[in-house]
């Protein structure tokens, strides 16, 4: 008996419409855990080679862990992969509320779906039975809209994910939505949803997770709510959730504004945490279990428009808001809903529309090419790129593709700007003067993406050189500037940062009551024994972050022509224009340092001068299959 | 005056030989910037600080015995 | 004593509803909770935990007089049921609760799990 997983996975061909269940594979569970590591696993070894991302052999792939749905903090993250149709490499996003548990308390651990069903469809899931139906009266149609109206059809019981029109359209950054507010955000996942002609699942789930020790993981269990809330910070964080950083960021010169041609802004307390909970807010939002929600739901008034939105998130805000230089959370709060209903992620959404932006300042682009005049700071302007974009009409066919094809084909000098790596767009967090941060950035496996290694704190501490930790850069003073920040030494920090956040996506778990609160991992130790019945180190399951790490790494090799170092450096705006204001004014990484930075990443990781996994690392790891097919 | 500040795991992320909780021992009124300092904390490093349940100004000072701050850590998403 | 929602409090995180399967049921299964949780979005945007306030008006519908008093909360004799499910209509807060794989409904018994466990402080007993 496996217990702690619901046991099946849940395979369906939309092509031929074949649904199979068979027993969840017992080598994934002992090599790989759960959540993210079955991502990675089965997408490397059921994909076969430079597959589409937008055929049909591509496949979507949901994946719970051992602990995702059971009495613990924060069980409740859902994660998917697929072949990223913004990158052409490994791909995975996950979000937060109630499908992926549901789909558990159904039966299946794991979901995964390939071909491509023969008219607008949608999968209904309830419990044993599963269906494919037509979705012709939701074709078209919002998110929101969506989920409330299969909700009405379906009944309240049920859990849903949608695309949105966006998706459809295979917009390369098309999200999934879910629970009114949630995204899964990253690498165009709607996209390939809608590349099946799936526009949303449904799923109702009645059944039980067999527990090893039912008593022992509500004692635990009981235990662990109690710690968290005797833990600093379990009252501090919850108010505001992520865009209690807003002030933060800027204050310490890393908030992206004007398509990170600035860092800071003067508006900050207009588009704050604060701001949200004056303004905006009407309840918290938590995700299944979580007992620090940061989710907050609200209204936002704005002379375009007016809707009920969560958020804006701190990405959001950054992205949408100050990328974009909008300059009231109402603004922003109001785009993020209009993006939320598209189906496109707000980061890559507002690097796009600010690439746009800049390419019409300079005159790359011309009202002619935009079909009309737009501006930083106009939300109108952002508004109907968002909807060019989303229908692919005008300039916004070129916009769907994503910044690095955009720029590519616009040409120009505009790649110079063009924020991103691996083609995923960038995040939140101007990274040139904070080494850490931009090599967990550059390094990432699905591109630019901060959940996988977030060490700015590290990096404005200028903790990250080994023992440096009392030296306090800016004396504790006030200060308006802040000193270029060390370079040596942000290895193992970033190390450390890159293996801990997937051990969370693993185990199925959202990392924030280990990342914010503090909970220790001891907890997770205990949990994982009373649930599954087996011994678990927190060591054993940072090896397997480590090797889904080097597994990505080779998927992507064998995806992308001439993948390698190359593709692991950041526009070159990031290397050669200094910030021009704000507390970094000044400060880049050179080139020469971002290869310093890279070959002694490479190296801690066992990795050649390319950036290729070792032989000796590959078999080190349990990969000595991938060596083979590397290096026969 | 004896004063404890209770360090958030986002800030002991970053100062990972610090204690959860850290007490120090004071003289006189003194602001919560310093009182980072002498834990060693870069208050540069710190977003927000508690106390009494309300969120507080580094340059707050500090004037009761036995006050209890949270220092929270950086940390954002979304 | 008497269980009671606090307006507004809760976040929708369902962690009440884990407890109490597990605490009375031995299982890991929301499906299997004495309460309920409501969500009203896109609009107005606010969770409602239903919860039976053992208001009796079960006990009154059962033909079987299978539900009964004791030490404040009404429980069900299973020897008594008779799984007609009159109990199931008759409840004001829509709390006596069914599930596919039982033959008879189920009931909170005030436990206090789901009081103790809420992060919200969303859930109180009255005396």
């Amino acid at each position: 008996m496996l217990y702690g997983y619901a046991g099946t996975t849940l395979r369906i061909n939309l092509s031929n419409e074949n649904i199979k269940k068979e027993p969840l594979n017992e080598k994934w569970v002992e090599e790989y855990i759960g959540g993210r590591g079955f991502v990675s696993k089965i997408l490397y070894d059921e994909l076969a080679p430079k597959t589409d991302p937008f055929s049909e052999e591509n496949l979507f792939v949901i994946a719970m862990g051992p602990l995702s749905g059971c009495f613990l903090p924060a069980s409740g993250k859902t994660h998917f992969g697929t072949k990223s149709p913004a990158t052409g490499g490994y791909g995975d996003s996950n979000m937060g509320g109630h499908f992926g548990v549901t789909m558990k308390y159904a039966g299946y651990d794991v979901l995964i779906i390939n071909g491509k069903a023969k008219e607008p469809s949608y999968i209904c899931i309830d419990d044993g039975k599963i269906e494919i139906r037509s979705a012709e009266k939701y074709w078209g149609k919002g998110s929101f809209a969506v989920e409330k109206a299969m909700k009405q059809d379906l009944g309240e019981e049920f859990q849903i994910l949608t695309i949105g029109p966006a998706g459809e359209k295979l917009v390369k950054y098309a999200c999934i939505s879910h629970d009114f507010g949630r995204q899964a955000g990253r690498i165009g996942i709607g996209a390939v949803l809608g590349s099946k002609n799936i526009k949303a699942i449904a799923v109702k789930g009645t059944g039980s997770i067999p527990i090893f020790d039912a008593e022992g993981l509500l004692k635990k269990g009981k235990e662990t709510y109690d710690a968290i809330r005797k833990k600093p910070g379990f009252k501090g964080w919850t108010p505001e959730g992520t865009a209690g950083i807003t002030n933060w960021c800027n204050d310490v010169g890393a908030i992206p504004t004007r398509n990170f041609q600035k860092s800071s802004i003067e508006y900050a307390d207009q588009i704050n945490g604060k701001a949200i909970l004056d303004r905006l807010k009407i309840t918290d939002k938590g995700c299944f279990a979580c007992p620090i929600p940061c989710g907050k739901y609200g209204f936002a008034k704005t002379k375009l428009g007016e809707a009920f939105v969560e958020g804006p998130e701190y990405e959001t805000i950054a992205m949408i808001g100050s990328n974009c230089e909008l300059k009231s959370i109402e603004e922003i709060a109001y785009a993020n809903y209009v993006c939320d209903e598209l189906g496109v992620d707000t980061c890559s959404a507002g690097v796009v529309i600010s690439w746009a932006l800049e390419c019409y300042e300079k005159g790359i682009l011309t009202k002619e090419d935009i079909g009309r005049e737009i501006s930083f700071g106009d939300l109108d302007s952002i508004l109907y790129l968002l909807n060019e974009i989303s229908a692919r009409r005008g300039i916004g066919d070129l916009l769907a593709e994503g910044v690095r094809i955009a720029s590519q084909r616009l040409g120009q000098g505009s790649e110079k700007f063009a924020i991103h790596c691996k083609g995923l767009e960038w995040t939140g967090y101007e990274s040139r003067n904070a080494p850490g941060m931009m090599l967990g950035y550059i390094t990432a496996d699905i591109g630019a993406h901060h959940g996988r290694c977030w060490v700015l704190g590290n990096d404005v501490a200028g903790s990250a050189e080994a023992g440096s930790v009392h030296d306090l850069i800016s004396g504790g003073r006030k200060t308006n500037r802040l000193p270029k920040a060390k370079v040596d030494g942000v290895i193992p920090v970033v190390l450390h940062s890159q293996h801990t956040r997937p051990a969370f996506d693993i185990l199925g778990t959202c990392r924030l009551q280990y990342m914010e609160i503090g909970l220790e991992v001891d907890y997770y130790e205990e949990l994982f024994y009373c649930i599954t019945g087996r011994k678990i180190k927190w060591e054993d399951i940072i090896n397997v972050s480590e090797k889904v790490w080097n597994l990505n790494r080779c998927f992507n090799f064998r995806e992308i022509d001439g993948f390698g170092r190359s593709y692991d450096y950041p526009p070159a705006r990031f290397y050669e224009d200094p910030i021009p204001d704000g507390p970094n004014e000044g400060h880049l990484l050179k080139l020469e340092e971002i290869d310093l930075l890279l070959n002694q990443f490479y190296q801690a990781r066992g990795w050649d001068r390319n950036g290729m996994p070792q032989k000796a690392k590959l078999i080190d790891l349990g990969l000595g299959n991938v060596a083979e097919e590397f290096y026969s | 005056m004896r004063i404890t500040l209770r360090l958030s795991g986002s800030i002991r992320l970053i100062y990972k030989e610090l204690n959860e909780e850290i007490v120090l021992f004071v003289n006189e009124p003194v602001s919560i910037r310093a009182l980072l300092q002498m834990a060693g904390i870069n208050p540069t490093v710190v977003p927000a600080v508690y106390m009494d349940e309300s969120k507080k100004d580094k340059d707050y000072m500090v004037t009761k015995e036995d006050s209890r701050i949270t220092v929270l850590g950086p940390l954002a998403g979304g | 004593m008497v269980l009671e929602y606090k307006e507004s409090a809760c976040s929708g995180c369902r962690a009440c509803q884990l407890v109490c399967a597990l605490s009375n049921f031995k299982e890991i299964n929301p499906a299997k909770a004495a309460l309920a949780i409501e969500g009203q979005f896109p609009s107005p945007g606010k969770y409602t935990v239903h919860v039976c306030n053992q208001c009796g008006a079960c006990a009154e519908a059962c033909p079987a007089e299978a539900i009964y008093l004791d030490e404040g909360r009404y429980l069900i004799d299973y020897e008594k049921c008779i799984s007609c499910m009159s109990c199931v209509d008759a409840c004001p807060n829509k709390v006596m609760m069914t599930h596919k794989n039982l033959d008879m409904p189920f009931k909170c018994n005030n436990c206090g799990q789901c009081v103790a466990i809420c992060p919200r402080d969303a859930l109180t007993f009255r005396e």
